[in-house]
Formats: C-alpha cells, structure tokens, sequence
C-alpha cells in the first residue's frame, strides 16, 4: 500500500478535572491507540459516547495536545519543534463536526462561509475565488443560487453540505468526519456519507470518520476500528468484523441488528 | 405513596381523527399555509403502544404537538383528538394544564434543551410533582423527585446535579422522570433517543418499555429509527408527506412492507448498499411511487 497520509502511534491524551476545589485528577481520554489513513481509504472509528473517539480527533486535528506518543504527516513527525510541518498539516486537514446546526455561522450568507475559507487556505487567487465557490457548492450538490442564503433557511442536510464544501475548500489530505450523520434522519445521512465517498475519490483525500453506528461503518468503511474507554479493542476489515468473537464487538454487533430491524429485539 | 404514578391506573386511550395540521408562512409579503398533516386518523388503544414512523419534515412531531395541544400560534389545526374523556382540542386551557402532565405526558427529543439548565434537575422534578399535587410539601416533593430518580435507575444524589453535569443518558432519564412524576396514563416519546449513541439509546428504550408494561401505559412513539419503534411497538403507522401511508402490527409492517416508502426506509435503516458501494437512499425515488 502507499505511504500514509496520517500515521498515529501510541497516542495517549489527558485530561485534568477538577472535582472539587484544589482537587485535580487526570482522566485518561485516550490510551496508546495506533491507526493509519492512507490516501482514498475510509478508516472508521467506532465507540460509545465517552470512548474517546472525539479526543482522538481533536488530537489529529492539532485542536488538543497528545501527552504522549506520535503523529507522522507523509512521513514526517509532527511536533512543536517542526512548526513549518505542523502549519502546512494544519493547512491540509478539514474538519466537519457532527452539528450543522452550530458549527455554521449563523450571521454568514453560506458565500461568505466558504470565503472565509478559501481565503484561509490561501489555495486559490483572489480572482478566482468566486468561481471557486461555485464549484465547491456544485460539488457538494447544492445549486449556485444558495451562495446567498443564511443557514436558517437552510435543512439540516443541506447545511451539512455546506459544511462538507467549506472543509473542502482546503483541498484537504485528512478529512475527519465527527459524527456527520447524527442529527441527519436515515435517508439524508445516506446522502451525506454517499456524498463523502465521492469526494473522498474525486478530490483524493483519506477519511477517518468517527461514528456511533457501527451499520454505517460496517456498509462504507475500508477499515474499523472499535474503541470502549480509550482504547482499541478491535480492529479490522467490515467483514472481519462481522464475524468477530470479541464480546465488545458483538455487543455492538447485535445493538446495530436491531436498530437496524434486521433481528428481532430482546 | 402521594405520587398518582404509584397506583397502576388504567391507561387513556388516544384516538386522533381527520387531523389536519397546517402551518402559516409569510415570504415576501405573502400569506401561504404548508400542509403538515393532512387527514389522519390513529387510534392507541388503552396500554397499548404505536410507533410513527417518518423522516425529517414528514410531520412527526406536528402530532405530539397536536395531542399536547402545543402547536405554535402560526399553525391552524382541525380534526378530533380524544384522550380517554378528554377533547384536546376543544377544551378551556385552564383544564388542559391539568390534562398535561397529569393525563398525558410528553419526553421530548433533546434533554439538554427540554431541561432549565440554572436548576438542579431534582428541583424541576419536584417542581412538577408539587404542580399535580398540591398537598406535597417542598421537602417531601424533593424526596419524590429522588425516588422517582432512583427508580429510574439514577443515584439519588444526582437529583442535586445540574443537567449539564449529567451524561447524555441521564439527561434523558432525569426528563423521563420529570414527565414521569405527574403519573400520566398516556405518554408521547418523540424522537426520545436522537440523541443518545447506540448503547445508551438501548438502555433509554428498554427503560421505557418496562414503564409502558409495568404501568400499562398508553404509549405514542415518534422516531426514526426502526430498532427503538421494534422494541417498544406492537404496531406501527408510517407517515410520508403528512400522509398515513402504511399501518399495521410491527411484525408485519417490518418484514413485509407494502409501500415504496416503507421499502425504502427500511432498507436505507439496514445501510443497504449498490453495487457501487454506495448506500442506498430513497429520497425521490420513492417520491413518485
């Protein structure tokens, strides 16, 4: 296989609570996890609410600061005595969060959104900005006239598009998906994960996307990952996965058979 | 026990007749209605519960507003809505406060935003034990908020926690608690798992379904999502567009689905894919169905 994009290693991050007053005590979010994005490939990652899935990437996006282990961007190690490397990883890698609903500006024509954007990855001329908006809302499947709307009068999949274009507008290697689909209904979060495996081919980036439904990872993803607590407790294939032996896995396993009507429930 | 919940009552029964729900847009000076219903007719049978099943926009939610008669002042509603005795529709709002909460209890779809978030959800559980029941004093409401945490599998001392401060399962079960607490006969859940991941969203259900069957509650489901309707449901009626398209017991409905619509909801839940990979998704396909 080719060089990965993203390499992480034994990464471990902290997290200081305080209880009470005076009272600290470090809370281990996440505990040595490996994992590789190659470019094209869809590495999902999937857990329960507090398994650390959003730790880990905040942790890739450069947002939190690991406290221990390593992440390699094209091979090169990334830490604060190699800025330039950091800067030009934090200049590559796109984040969509899990609700349209607050990671758009509210105050922003959806135009403005995705200038902001385009003028913080500093990819495309000033003259070309404008054309450039357009093709990123035709490739998400929006039409040009929506350059003038306000997130209000936008639905919840439309404003995922929207978000979708402006993470796109970095021409991103690394495009992390927290929880895309999980204020989206069935047929529209459909939409939305068929639109990322497009664009993940069209504009050649890898994707880890982190999810809670492991039917969704189970259907699109090149390879899972299953965290509880912090840590990986299995990893592999789709299909590796359904036949797993794992009593955590199954867990899950047997979770997304009812939800998704396949099995009957308990 | 003061608490109404605690004698099992027999349940209300829900019967919505020709509802119609429309909703008041005005764009560019103009004055236009949006149909959200459009004539239908369910029946929940006393203790007994039924599950709507719907996307985003198909009108879900404009029925539990309806039922709890809390549809905003822009939306023109007609029909028939009977619970038990009851005429949600025609009756003087100053009994439909003693309706709500006491007869029909409504769990809404995000517990963090359902919940005052500058009070301890202890407080805004007694509070509304001390609304149905005026005898209570503060400090014996304040226990029943605690009991009825605890029975709902909360520690008693989280009753002095603020909703924030609780995980998203806890939220859920501290609102179920507040709804709960009034002793209604009748509950609506709508959406009541968006927002819990898949472990506790099993958790949430099977916690409403020993409710429904120990307190032989009337139960209206709202969501989704196949699995919690499956669970909790022996029938379920499908909405499109404001319209009952499919009605029928679970088992049937789910394994063997007349409507295009229904086929397509179930197999977009499954994460079916095509051959090229991609997920199988219905919208406009079954449109013309």
């Amino acid at each position: 296989m080719s060089e990965a994009v993203v390499e992480v290693s034994g990464l471990c991050v902290d997290f200081a609570v305080t209880q009470k007053a005076f009272r600290k005590r470090r809370i281990e979010a996440v505990r040595s996890v490996d994992l590789a994005l190659h470019p094209q490939e869809l590495v999902a990652l999937v857990g329960e609410s507090g398994s650390g899935k959003t730790t880990i990437a905040r942790t890739m996006a450069g947002l939190i600061q690991q406290s221990a282990g390593q992440i390699t961007y094209r091979g090169v190690e990334l830490d604060r005595h190699n800025r330039r490397m950091m800067h030009t990883f934090r200049k590559r890698r796109s984040i969509v969060f899990q609700n349209p609903y607050q990671s758009l500006n509210p105050r922003m024509r959806v135009e403005s959104t995705l200038r902001e954007a385009l003028k913080v990855a500093g990819l495309v001329p000033k003259a070309d900005v404008s054309a450039e908006i357009d093709r990123l809302l035709q490739s998400v499947g929006l039409p040009v006239s929506y350059r003038q709307k306000y997130p209000l009068a936008l639905s919840g999949g439309e404003r995922q598009r929207v978000a979708i274009a402006r993470a796109l507008a970095a021409q991103p290697d690394l495009l992390i998906a927290d929880e895309i689909t999980s204020a989206l209904d069935v047929s529209v979060s459909a939409q939305i994960v068929n639109l990322l495996l497009d664009l993940k081919s069209a504009a050649n980036f890898a994707c880890l996307l982190i999810t809670h439904d492991l039917a969704l990872a189970l259907a699109v993803a090149d390879s899972i990952a299953i965290m509880k607590s912090g840590e990986i407790v299995e990893r592999g294939t789709p299909n590796e996965l359904r036949g797993s032996q794992e009593a955590y896995t199954r867990e899950l396993l047997d979770l997304a058979a009812v939800s998704t009507g396949s099995a009957p429930p308990a | 026990m003061s608490v109404p919940a605690e004698s099992p009552a027999e349940g209300s029964s829900l019967v919505v007749e020709d509802l119609c729900v429309d909703y008041r847009i005005e764009a560019n000076g103009r004055v236009q209605y949006v149909a959200a219903l459009k004539h239908l007719s369910i029946t929940v049978a006393p203790g007994t519960a039924l599950g709507i099943l719907g996307e985003t926009g198909s009108g879900k939610s404009s029925l539990a507003l309806a039922a709890m008669r809390l549809l905003p002042k822009t939306a023109r509603c007609t029909g028939n809505i009977q619970l038990g005795d009851f005429d949600m529709l025609a009756m003087p709002t100053k009994r439909l406060q003693r309706v709500r909460g006491r007869e029909i209890g409504l769990v809404m779809q995000d517990p963090l935003s359902a919940l005052n978030p500058v009070r301890t959800v202890g407080a805004q559980i007694a509070e509304t034990a001390r609304f149905h029941d005026h005898s209570l004093s503060r400090r014996r409401s304040h226990q029943v908020a605690a009991d009825m945490l605890e029975s709902l599998g909360v520690p008693r001392e989280r009753a002095r926690s603020y909703p924030h401060q609780l995980s998203g399962g806890m939220q859920q079960r501290a609102l179920i608690a507040a709804v709960m607490v009034a002793g209604p006969n009748f509950l609506i859940a709508d959406e009541p798992t968006a927002a819990l991941d898949k472990v506790t969203e099993r958790q949430i259900v099977l916690l409403l379904r020993s409710l429904q069957r120990e307190r032989h509650l009337g139960l209206l489901v709202i969501s989704h999502d196949i699995g919690v309707v499956s669970t909790l449901c022996q029938e379920v009626a499908v909405i499109y567009r404001g319209e009952l398209v499919e009605h029928g017991a679970t088992s049937k409905v789910l394994t063997d689905p007349q409507h295009a619509y229904t086929q397509g909801l179930i197999s977009a839940a499954r994460r079916e894919t095509d051959d090229r990979g991609h997920l199988v998704s219905f919208v406009g396909s079954a449109v013309e169905a």
